[in-house]
């Protein structure tokens, strides 16, 4: 995607989410919350209320890793779904690593080393159902989210087994803590190091994409895999790369979610993470600026999911209803989308739109260029079935 | 011998729900459409199955509201994905998650109990209270688990001896040939994306009014993606996907089995994770085994839909 069409992504992804917000407002409102109520409970959830920017931040930051990742696979074609697994596996290992390690060894030694494990076995996890899917053509949707059902089951092996802790309250099984040495931020979650590393994770993305010759053949494979193919672009060896890239980041966030606010698992850990992480990569326009963005706004959605039973008795899964509402509607192709795009090019005197090749490469499975083939070729489709869009 | 039949028993009821839902997605698959929805149809049927059966004091009322909100739901994913030309996948994965989020929504709205909601009327269970010999196989299972080999009948013929069956392949495999052909191909994907709806409905109502008698938070736990494997795993064909299904149902029924028994002394979270395990490699085999049958659905997707 290029800055050109910029505007009509980033004007589509607005309007989804506020598509979103809408119907969860409506439904809300059926279901007896008000919504003004609910408006105003999650501005003050996400911004306005003590300490709620903070947690904003907090939540914002582990998204992002895990979107950024994603972004890569997306580009590419190769449809990652599996964050939420890769990220506990990151979670899990560094947990492991950071409980093992004496500390004798100098905290933040133990820490780095802990975070790059964590990082690695997101990468693991990753690159399992990437083998399946690029010497094998395995659906790369259901591997993947398989790996997320078998991670889900090893947290709790986790927690209830071998790092169980004697301190374990009530029905939940938790594992022991990391010692405070080895943590990467207080339990707010918010450490300067953090944040820096969202942004050296997303500047060396964005180099990676932009500006090297392996972030060009993922694009290229992304447009048109047969064309890139015949190109001589090594298509396995890439999409390979493209799933250890996002599982890295993913276990990234894991580790640094475990080794930072939280310290322990706890048996049916859930941050219902990974769809999340794949809508804030969509919303964010594949883009790492917009990714940037679109994690704070989902992480003020986050925080505000924490607030809102406070406040209104919402039940907190209302969360995954809203981004179940808005990736529902994100890539569908309005058409205001399509009239914006137009017009943004019309001002900056690009290519008509639908040109080949500015559109924001669809994951595999989709047809990534159904409309544009359509606009191009009216005359293709003689016996037009249904009524044209 | 009772180990046997208790095994029987619970390879049928792990199979029941994958099953109707496999078989309803076949449709949505011939047609050329990835719904990967399943899961969070299966969790709207269950509940809504469950709040018709607590409202209307039936659960097959209940089970009819189920398909009726389910069919709804599969129009506005027909208008999402084929009309505005969103992507299936992530449409798919938003449905999952408005199933999830939105039942669990609903369940505080209207039961004000984030527990297990649970309902008297139930699907009757023709065998029951039998405890040993051959019959216990059959025990406790809801009437859903004996319409199973009707309804594979029917989706065959209907899949591949009926005119609407042709249609729906012929969407799915040759949109341009079809369209030719004077075929309105939109339309026969409404079809199958609503016959998909109608029986996600019912394979959610055989977990909640048929065997839990309950609807809790995320009930489904994966069933809907594992059903949606089953029909890639069966290649697409009516006893394809019932052999497929059943192998998902004995992978659930041996983690159960073992779970009680203690079979292979590992610990119980290992156990648990034997049905996507199987998965995988299902789909491992199959992709190796068959090396065009993934990529013969994916090419439906990239080169020949609209």
């Amino acid at each position: 995607m290029n800055w050109r069409n910029g505007l009509g992504s980033v004007g589509r992804s607005g309007v989804a989410l506020l598509v979103g917000l809408a119907l969860a407002a409506i439904t809300f409102q059926a279901g007896g919350f008000s919504a003004g109520g609910t408006a105003s409970g999650v501005v003050t959830g996400a911004i306005t209320g003590p300490g709620s920017l903070a947690l904003t931040l907090r939540y914002a930051l582990p998204l992002a890793f895990i979107a950024i990742g994603v972004v890569v696979s997306f580009r590419g074609g190769f449809f990652n779904a599996g964050a939420q697994g890769q990220f506990y596996a990151g979670g899990i290992v560094s947990l492991y690593v950071g409980l093992t390690l004496p500390t004798s060894l100098g905290g933040p030694i133990v820490a780095m080393l802990a975070i790059l494990a964590g990082a690695v076995a997101g990468m693991v996890w990753s690159i399992l159902p990437g083998l399946l899917r690029v010497y094998f053509n395995v659906n790369e949707v259901i591997g993947t989210l398989m790996f997320s059902f078998i991670a889900e089951y090893l947290v709790t092996y986790v927690a209830v087994g071998p790092l169980k802790s004697s301190a374990g309250a009530g029905q939940v099984a938790v594992t022991t803590s990391v010692p405070n040495a080895v943590r990467v931020t207080p339990a707010s979650g918010i450490g300067i190091g953090v944040v820096l590393g969202v942004l050296l994770v997303g500047a060396a993305v964005w180099w990676l994409l932009r500006r090297t010759r392996f972030g060009f053949e993922i694009a290229l494979i992304g447009r048109n895999p047969v064309m890139a193919e015949v190109q001589g672009v090594e298509i396995r060896q890439i999409g390979l790369a493209t799933f250890a890239i996002t599982g890295f980041t993913a276990g990234l966030g894991g580790a640094i979610e475990i080794l930072g606010p939280l310290g322990s698992i706890s048996s049916g850990y859930d941050p219902n993470i990974g769809l999340t992480a794949i809508l804030v990569a969509l919303v964010g326009v594949l883009a790492v600026g917009g990714v940037l963005v679109a994690a704070l706004v989902f992480g003020g959605l986050t925080a505000a999911s924490l607030y809102l039973p406070i406040a209104t008795g919402l039940p907190s899964t209302s969360l995954v209803f809203l981004t179940g509402l808005v990736s529902f509607v994100v890539t569908a192709k309005v058409g205001w989308g399509r009239w914006s795009q137009g017009l943004a090019q019309r001002v900056r005197g690009g290519p008509r739109p639908g040109h080949r090749g500015d559109e924001v490469p669809v994951p595999s499975g989709a047809p990534p260029d159904a409309d544009e083939r359509q606009r191009g070729t009216p005359a293709a489709s003689p016996g037009s079935v249904g009524t044209p869009v | 011998m009772n180990e046997v039949y208790t095994f029987v028993n619970s390879v049928l009821l792990g199979t029941t729900p994958i099953l109707w839902a496999a078989l309803g997605c076949l449709f949505a698959h011939r047609a050329g459409i990835y719904q990967l929805g399943l899961e969070g149809l299966m969790l709207i049927g269950a509940f809504a199955s469950i709040g018709g059966a607590i409202a209307l004091g039936s659960a097959w009322t209940g089970i009819l509201l189920a398909m009726a909100v389910c069919v709804l739901v599969s129009v506005v994913f027909w208008f999402v994905v084929v009309i505005l030309k969103a992507n299936a996948i992530i449409a798919g994965l938003g449905l999952v998650g408005i199933g999830v989020g939105g039942t669990s929504f609903l369940q505080g709205a209207i039961f004000h109990t984030s527990g297990a909601v649970s309902a008297n009327a139930i699907i009757g269970a023709p065998v029951s209270g039998t405890a040993t010999g051959p019959l216990s196989m059959l025990s406790s299972l809801s009437l859903l688990v004996y319409l199973l080999p009707v309804a594979a009948f029917v989706v065959w013929v209907v899949a591949r001896r009926t005119n609407f069956g042709l249609r729906v392949s012929a969407s799915g495999q040759y949109p341009f040939a079809a369209k030719a052909a004077g075929v309105r191909v939109r339309l026969v994907q409404l079809g199958a994306l609503c016959i998909t709806g109608a029986m996600c409905a019912i394979g959610g109502s055989e977990l909640s009014v048929g065997s839990l008698h309950a609807f809790s938070y995320d009930m489904t736990a994966g069933v809907g993606y594992v059903a949606f494997t089953a029909v890639l795993f069966g290649r697409e064909a009516p006893w394809g996907v019932v052999l497929a299904s059943f192998i998902f149902g004995i992978a659930t029924a041996l983690g159960i089995f073992s779970q009680i028994h203690a079979i292979f002394g590992l610990p119980l979270e290992f156990i648990q994770m034997m049905p996507y395990i199987v998965t995988v490699l299902a789909l491992w085999f199959a992709g190796w085994r068959w090396p065009q049958a993934g990529s013969a659905a994916e090419g439906a997707f990239a080169e020949l839909r609209e």
